[in-house]
């Protein structure tokens, strides 16, 4: 009987680490080629003066070295917390500064930032593209004036 | 030359008839004993007869009441406890029953949460997402196997004692038939009951 038992748990025991969960995702960096893209840094932010008719916020970041991006994602939220909705894609690697005018108002916006880096570099395609991890700039937000 | 090789065999089988004969040692008086079997007059001989009777019937109730191995085990392997409850073990039938669905619920349970969270991180493609899933459906799989490994150990524990347990079942029920052909005074809730 407990041979039988233990005959059991031996069997068990090896289905158990025998199977497991393909890293099968091919913008895995842990079951592919694909480097992961580096974090963007020197994110900075800055809006319209007060009194300014078309607000706007100029969100600028310190450009990520070849091999490490092929361009970035830049997210805005209306609460530190909240759902960061994604407003820009930047194709080139060495752009700097993006400026957000899509219905700015007075108030709070927060902002995200992410590099991305394609699964082919030569033949880019936009359904295959790793995004690295998101960062957020120096200063929480900022206060666009009235 | 066919005839003396048939003479030759019969030859040969009568020599080993012979030889056998005496080795068998066939005793005579033995064989020719009126009270070989124990009968010392006729009333004797129909008590015997009386007493075969009675346990040939026995054997046939046996023949009916009783349970095959096999067709337990068979029972038992499609669902854990099923066996027991056919020969009339059901509290270990419930635990068995009860804890085979709690560990093939459970590991199925953990099993479609991993695969919720590795769909998830195959469709991902952000680094944090892709490794935040592919972590959660490693987690929800490898509880699933451990459940389904324990699901595994009971429903092999289930087989071996069904067979156990319906060999028991069956040294039970003979002996029973056996104990109520030779109790003919037996309580019962009207009173005592005499059988002749």
């Amino acid at each position: 009987m407990k041979k039988l038992i233990k005959l059991l748990i031996v069997i068990s025991s090896l289905i158990m680490l025998s199977c497991g969960l393909d890293r099968s995702n091919p913008l895995d960096p842990a079951g592919s080629h694909i480097n992961t893209p580096k974090k963007v840094t020197g994110i900075d932010l800055s809006s319209s003066g007060q009194g300014a008719i078309d607000k706007f916020v100029v969100i600028s970041w310190t450009p990520l070295p070849e091999g490490d991006a092929n361009g970035y994602f830049i997210y805005r939220s209306r609460s530190y917390d909240g759902t960061f909705d994604l407003i820009a894609e930047i194709r080139n690697r060495e752009e700097s500064l993006y400026t957000d005018n899509y219905k700015i108002v007075t108030g709070p916006y927060f902002y995200k930032m992410s590099a991305f880096v394609y699964l082919d570099e030569d033949n880019p395609n936009d359904n295959e593209r790793l995004e690295g991890p998101l960062n957020r700039p120096g200063k929480a937000g900022i206060v666009v004036p009235q | 030359m066919k005839k003396s090789i048939k003479t030759i065999s019969l030859i040969i089988c009568l020599i080993i008839i012979f030889i056998q004969l005496p080795a068998q040692g066939f005793d005579i008086n033995k064989f020719s004993d009126p009270k070989k079997y124990g009968w010392d007059d006729y009333n004797d001989r129909a008590e015997y007869r009386k007493d075969l009777g009675e346990r040939q019937e026995l054997l046939q109730l046996y023949e009916i009441r009783t349970k095959s191995i096999t067709y337990t085990m068979a029972k038992s392997a499609i669902f854990p406890g099923w066996g027991h409850y056919s020969i009339g073990a059901y509290s270990k039938g419930h635990t068995f029953l009860t804890g085979g669905v709690v560990l093939a619920g459970a590991g199925l349970y953990f099993y479609s949460r991993s695969q919720d969270y590795y769909k998830q991180y195959k469709n991902a493609s952000q680094i944090d997402v892709i490794n935040s899933n592919y972590d959660k459906a490693e987690q929800n799989y490898n509880t699933s196997m451990i459940f389904l490994a324990a699901y595994v150990i009971l429903w092999g524990y289930n087989l071996y004692d069904s067979s156990e347990s319906t060999e028991r079942y069956n040294a039970e029920l003979w002996n029973n038939l056996m104990n109520k052909r030779f109790d003919n005074v037996s309580l019962t809730p009207t009173g005592i009951e005499v059988r002749f």
